[in-house]
């Protein structure tokens, strides 16, 4: 996968999800979010 | 739960899906209610519960296909709902081919999936329903029939068609609209669309899984140079259906076959079989060159290309435009907008 982190989740009704980022962004994503926040 | 049928339409000899569940898909939704943007407190819950993402791909609400008979999902780019292909910074790109790559061999290791469908719907003019920047990956239970008529093209001259196509393409250099090292764009000799262009790995790549890292993000820069070009070219955000091409996944014997897919009575759909390598080499899934297809159907700033008599009832494309007259304004707008 690269440079990707692959996150894998199961939506409410059972679809699945996958997240994929950059693990060198990761932390500038959780400050983006904690800002939309 | 809905679930797609599949007949076999003899006289063309193809399939067609009935997936009457998709008639009530979302439609064109204000942006406030975009499906495909992360979730903010307080607005509605979207496809994706996250405050922020970066790609996130998951089964379409509104599958044409599912498992065990198939797989739909939706891949979206960015959470930022204004971007597209063209404006995404590189790096997000090249991710994106890693994403794509990942999805190849996830979908075409399952025993029901005979070819992993990449592709991209951008703008009204071709039916897109949500602006957000997304792309979708079909996995078809059967061996669709354009891949079927690349497999034919390979027998026909007698080695891998896109090689030889390239190798034309470079010989002639009329039609070439942008190169890398790893992968050329070209306008094809016989474009069917005003606009067409394919974009062609260098080297012989049978999939994304064939592809060194260098080669994904030259396939990266090479795409989004394409699609920069497009939005210069008429100066507006330029529709087109982009289409990736890549070896079958099939493991049955007789894939390639019209209607292998289907059983005689016609209306029921492929049985799932045990799960093997994307790379497995029946007589289908050892053919393929990757490379992605643009179509655009714009034939000038306003006017649309319609398939209307010719095209639908005899198959025969008429153009309004020479494919080395649309090479040269393309070759021009992709330099003006690097």
């Amino acid at each position: 996968m690269g440079a990707l982190l692959v996150a894998r989740h199961v939506k409410d009704d059972g679809r699945a999800l996958i997240l994929y980022s950059r693990a060198d962004d990761a932390a500038a994503d959780s400050a983006a979010a904690a800002k939309r926040e | 739960v809905s679930v797609s049928k599949v007949r076999f339409e003899e006289l063309r000899g193809e399939e067609v899906v009935y997936a009457i569940h998709r008639q009530e898909r979302t439609f064109l939704p204000s942006r406030d209610h975009c499906p495909l943007c992360p979730t903010v407190p307080g607005g509605p819950q979207t496809e994706i519960p996250f405050p922020a993402f970066q790609i996130a791909v998951f089964d379409n609400r509104f599958p044409a296909f599912q498992a065990p008979e198939g797989a739909a999902e939706v891949v979206v780019y960015t959470d930022d709902h204004d971007a597209s292909l063209g404006t995404l910074a590189p790096a997000r790109v090249e991710d994106l081919m890693w994403v794509w790559r990942h999805r190849y061999a996830e979908l075409g290791a399952r025993g029901d999936v005979d070819y992993v469908f990449i592709f991209e719907n951008r703008g009204v003019e071709v039916g897109v329903t949500l602006h957000h920047p997304h792309g979708q990956i079909y996995g078809y239970p059967f061996l669709p029939p354009v891949p079927r008529l690349e497999v034919a093209a390979d027998e026909r001259l007698g080695g891998c068609a896109p090689c030889t196509l390239l190798a034309r393409e470079l010989q002639d250099g009329r039609r070439v609209v942008y190169e890398n090292d790893g992968v050329v764009v070209y306008v094809p000799h016989a474009a069917r669309w005003a606009y067409e262009a394919h974009v062609v790995m260098r080297e012989h790549r049978a999939s994304l899984l064939d592809c060194r890292p260098e080669e994904l993000r030259q396939l990266a820069e090479a795409l989004q140079a394409l699609v920069r070009g497009y939005d210069a070219l008429f100066e507006r955000p330029f529709p087109y259906v982009m289409a990736v091409h890549q070896a079958p996944t099939a493991t049955r014997e007789g894939a390639a076959t019209p209607g292998a897919g289907t059983r005689a009575a016609g209306e029921t759909t492929t049985a799932a079989g045990e799960p093997a390598a994307a790379t497995a080499t029946t007589p289908a899934a050892a053919h393929g060159h990757l490379h992605v297809e643009f179509y655009p159907p714009l034939r000038t700033a306003e006017k649309l290309k319609y398939l209307a008599g010719s095209e639908q009832g005899a198959g025969t494309f008429i153009s309004d435009t020479l494919p080395e007259e649309s090479a040269a304004k393309l070759h021009e707008a992709i330099v003006r907008a690097a």
